[in-house]
């Protein structure tokens, strides 16, 4: 029950920070996570940094360079997807999902293969970048992580399209689904 | 060569080795046996120093193999030269756009001169000289790992780690594989839980229980004789048998094969 009130919690939440057009009331709502989060807040903002570094810096870029510095607009537009990306991984820490969505069986279906997808290609992910480790006599160069980069995304995408269809196979042979 | 001593290694607190001490003379093969799950891999990472001992030590040519140690840029040129790892799965190692520039990636960044005589010789060898102009993304998996093969036997190293190298190939393949690391004159340290295969890929097995503990460093024709031993590592089983009319139950290997 806990959970699901939570996530009806985050839910409004997500509402509201999408409406709300104050930077003031932006930095009173991350005070407000960070509180929350208390000894989760280092890794839980080392995640959204991550997370937001690269959206955040294209977007504030190409702000500036089509519409000029506007202060304002920046920082609003930062703080909201820091405050929505540190909540929603809070989120993810506290709440078993499983649980919130266990009134739904599609949910829970939907969310143990996703689950179960996301944890292989972290594993694919780890071996990627171990194999490039091994093979490395020195830094790879620009070109040569470039290629790196090239090789894993499409690798990710095919066995993204190849689970997809092996997935959807296999959850209509049980009976999931008919068409 | 090769020292292990009391070397443990978890993932996030779920432990992969334990406890497990060995060493591997230079010109060894040595086989790792253990059912998936049972660390093997892990064993090889840590010889590859992608993984580093929480506990214990690992020593390479005795010197100790830390993190700190890897930062060593003439030591890693050195080490990643003499120690290479053959992934099981080919897909995470393959990275150029041609089957020629992944084998030429190590022999580039070491500098050679002579790279496409090598790149030549080590495709000649491997059976894969027609396929240097195409994608290596575009090959089968035994294809794929031929590639890799080649691109780790052309930096000449002293120890050639395989993980599962037989997993993704067809009985054909395996014996090629099999014929081909046999005639190799350097360390080889291979990881199966294949009995069939093992005795070819090695005299020396190290076995790993399924608490990722080594129950076994010796001859692999004995352990194979030590029903104790199989049972412990979870590498042998029983089950119902029908021949006809007839049934019976009794203990047995299965491998890839059978």
């Amino acid at each position: 029950m806990k959970d699901r009130i939570t996530g009806l919690f985050y839910i409004l939440a997500v509402i509201l920070l999408t409406t709300i057009h104050s930077i003031e009331l932006y930095i009173g709502f991350f005070v407000l996570l960070s509180v929350l989060s208390g000894k989760d807040f280092i890794p839980v903002m080392k995640k959204t940094f991550v997370a937001v570094a690269l959206f955040n810096g294209v977007i504030t870029l190409a702000y500036i360079l089509i519409k000029g510095f506007d202060y304002g607009y920046i920082a609003l537009i930062n703080l909201r997807v820091i405050d929505m990306t540190f909540m929603t991984f809070l989120f993810v820490r506290r709440v078993n999902l499983f649980r919130l969505f266990e009134f739904s069986s599609i949910l829970t279906y939907l969310l143990v293969i996703s689950y179960s997808q996301i944890l292989l290609f972290k594993r694919y992910y780890t071996e990627f970048i171990l194999a490039l480790k091994s093979r490395s006599i020195k830094t790879p160069g620009l070109a040569e992580r470039y290629g790196f980069l090239r090789s894993a995304t499409g690798f990710f995408i095919e066995k993204s399209v190849k689970n997809s269809s092996e997935i959807s196979l296999a959850m209509k042979s049980r009976g999931f689904f008919m068409d | 060569m090769i020292e292990l001593k009391d070397v443990s290694f978890s993932y996030q607190g779920r432990k992969a080795v334990e406890n497990i001490t060995f060493s591997v003379q230079k010109g060894e093969k040595v086989v790792i046996l253990g059912i998936n799950g049972s660390g093997k891999s892990t064993i090889l990472k840590i010889i590859n120093a992608l993984l580093f001992p929480q506990e214990g030590t690992y020593r390479y040519r005795g010197e100790i193999i830390t993190p700190k140690k890897m930062k060593d840029r003439e030591f890693v040129r050195k080490f990643r030269k003499e120690v290479v790892l053959l992934f099981q799965n080919p897909d995470t190692m393959i990275f150029n756009p041609t089957v020629f520039d992944e084998i030429a990636f190590g022999l580039r960044q070491l500098g050679e001169k002579d790279i496409k005589e090598k790149v030549h010789y080590w495709a000649d060898k491997l059976g894969i000289f027609h396929l240097l102009d195409r994608s290596p993304f575009e090959l089968s998996g035994g294809e794929k790992q031929k590639v890799c093969l080649a691109a780790l036997l052309s930096l000449e190293p002293e120890v050639l780690l395989l993980d599962e190298p037989t997993a993704n190939l067809d009985p054909r393949s395996t014996g090629w594989l099999i014929d081909f690391l046999y005639q190799l004159d350097i360390t080889v340290v291979t990881t199966t839980h294949n009995l069939g295969i093992a005795l070819e890929l090695g005299e020396r097995g190290l076995v790993l229980s399924e608490n990722h503990r080594l129950i076994y460093d010796g001859n692999l024709s004995e352990f194979l004789k030590d029903r104790e031993k199989l049972l412990e590592a979870n590498l042998i089983h029983i089950h119902r048998h029908r021949h006809d009319d007839m049934e019976h139950r009794h203990y047995h290997i299965h491998d890839d094969f059978s």
